[in-house]
């Protein structure tokens, strides 16, 4: 059981992103880094689920 | 119907521990010591539920993301095209797009060392145990830095009162996230000098490369960020 992340944690993360990119009053430069943050965090995501099935598969194995 | 208890008693036991919380806690929850939970842990029949359900609470998570990427880049490509928008938030924004870029390379053309391949499916078992590891330390530290749990709260978040203080507006970005296309990563030699890994806590400094040698795929991912040290110091996100 080694590696599993708090989806907790990353959802409020991406959450609070999600609230400075949309707020229309907000440093134009904070939604920028919101925006650069939230498509890091999707990549991440992808990857880290790739990896869990690449694990499952190796499990089974 | 004992039987049934304990089984029911499993399957929530796997919700809770596939969505993150600590052993500790969800045994709690459940009236169960860690021990026993643990004990749980051991049979393999149970840690696959506990998988299975934590693939799919992770493709809901993802699915919401991905939902979001389309905005981010839109939000960036206006920056980049708006003549009144400031230098800096355009180079951030340039920076945004080409990271995003980056990420989309093909694995197989990407060359790094050590063995380990940014192909999943040709990853050892003991390769993808370390990048877990080390993806897990890499969100922990982005979740640090701007994620500051308060109790009393509508969500017990700081976003909900404060949503401009948790991203530091003004000064741009000193190192690129990942903005590494194909034919960069190819090539990557040390730096003269080793930087900040941007880990914070206890995890271990990367080794130093040898000279002219490309950088593991774990270097990449330690790059130091922008971001670093504008939180508070970086929240377990891995449970008990």
């Amino acid at each position: 059981m080694t590696g599993e992340l708090n989806l907790l944690e990353v959802e409020r993360y991406a959450e609070g992103l999600r609230l400075v990119l949309d707020d229309e009053s907000a440093d134009p430069g904070a939604r920028v880094d919101a925006a650069g943050e939230l498509l890091r965090l999707a990549w991440l995501l992808r990857r880290y689920g790739e990896l869990l099935r690449r694990r499952q598969e190796l499990e089974a194995s | 119907m004992k039987r049934q208890d304990g089984s029911n008693r499993d399957a929530e036991l796997a919700k809770l521990l596939a969505a993150g919380m600590s052993q500790v806690d969800a045994g709690k929850q459940l009236g169960m010591s860690r021990s026993s939970v643990q004990r749980r842990l051991r049979d393999p029949g149970f840690g696959a539920e506990v998988n299975a359900e934590r693939a799919a609470n992770t493709a809901t998570v993802r699915e919401r993301l991905t939902g979001l990427v389309h905005r981010s880049l839109d939000r960036l490509e206006l920056v980049l095209i708006d003549d009144e928008e400031t230098t800096a938030n355009q180079v951030r924004a340039a920076l945004g797009v080409l990271a995003e870029y980056g990420r989309h390379t093909v694995p197989q053309q990407v060359a790094v060392s050590g063995g380990m391949s940014l192909d999943i499916q040709q990853m050892s078992a003991e390769d993808v145990l370390a990048e877990l590891e080390g993806m897990g330390t890499e969100i922990a530290t982005a979740l640090g830095r701007s994620f500051e749990p308060q109790a009393g709260t509508p969500t017990g978040h700081t976003w909900e009162e404060e949503p401009r203080a948790a991203v530091r507006p003004s000064e741009p970005p000193s190192v690129p996230d990942d903005p590494m296309p194909v034919e960069a990563a190819e090539t990557v030699t040390e730096p003269q000098e080793p930087a900040d890994t941007g880990v914070s806590g206890d995890a271990e400094p990367d080794p130093e490369p040898e000279s002219g040698k490309v950088l593991p795929l774990t270097a990449r991912h330690r790059t130091p960020s922008p971001w670093q040290g504008y939180g508070p110091a970086a929240t377990s996100i891995w449970p008990d």
